[in-house]
């Protein structure tokens, strides 16, 4: 006779761990197509996820920015149903050339 | 913390179901039909509610008393810019607010603003709104002289 080894519960943490910002850097470049991403874990505790991600994509050109800021609010919307607070910035590959030569 | 006082939240919601008076025949008024209706009726609400004053701020806590430091920097950047009169609604105070705020915007966070029944952004835009000068100019729109405008002018 088997026994069955629980692993529902391994399984449970496995998923409430989806929300990470590694998740978050690979989802947006994938589906921005970003030249360059920075996810920073701001989360103050367990209970509060929260992340501040920079987003370099060409795909921002001429957007202005609502348009950009809601374009990764759509890229990240599963996400943010877990996400407690979220700041972003998003810039086009010349205005990330130009900050970082400043 | 707010992770307790949302599960309470949840917890009475779904309480209530139980509470529903029987019609004669027995049958139970769907819940979930009269909480879609005080949903919809909120959606409306927000509706008149963005377009009632100029600048209309979405945030946690009051202006004179912010509790979360995304809100609390909107007020500031406001108060730099001489805007001290606009509605503020605080969503700490009602969770159905809180909620259906997120779905009118279409926007995730919290604080949110608006300007003559527009949405805005949130703490980011405005921040950035501020420091590349679009802000004043928004605020010349709604026919506000910022602030930040006198001091230029005194320091020339």
């Amino acid at each position: 006779m088997r026994s069955v080894t629980p692993t529902s519960s391994r399984t449970v943490t496995e998923i409430n761990m989806a929300v990470t910002a590694d998740h978050i850097r690979d989802k947006i470049i994938k589906e921005l197509a970003a030249v360059h991403v920075d996810v920073e874990d701001t989360s103050p505790n367990r209970c509060a996820a929260s992340f501040k991600v920079l987003v370099v994509s060409s795909q921002f050109e001429g957007k202005p920015l609502l348009q950009r800021h809601r374009m990764v609010n759509t890229c990240l919307a599963e996400e943010l149903k877990e996400i407690h607070a979220f700041e972003q910035k998003t810039l086009t590959p010349e205005q990330w050339e130009k900050q970082k030569s400043q | 913390m707010n992770s307790l006082i949302r599960s309470t939240a949840r917890c009475l919601r779904a309480g209530a179901a139980v509470y529903l008076p029987r019609q004669a025949d027995g049958r139970v008024l769907a819940a979930s039909a009269r909480l879609l209706c005080a949903a919809a009726d909120l959606q409306k609400d927000l509706g008149n509610m963005v377009k009632k004053d100029k600048v209309v701020v979405f945030m946690k806590g009051t202006p004179a008393q912010p509790m979360c430091g995304f809100s609390n920097a909107v007020v500031q950047i406001l108060r730099m810019h001489g805007v001290d009169d606009y509605a503020a609604y605080n969503v700490l105070e009602d969770q159905d607010l809180r909620e259906g705020v997120k779905v009118f915007s279409n926007w995730p966070t919290i604080p949110q603003v608006y300007f003559n029944g527009e949405f805005v952004g949130g703490c980011d835009i405005l921040l950035q709104m501020h420091q590349n000068g679009d802000l004043v100019e928004e605020l010349k729109k709604l026919g506000i002289h910022s602030a930040l405008l006198e001091t230029e002018k005194e320091s020339k």
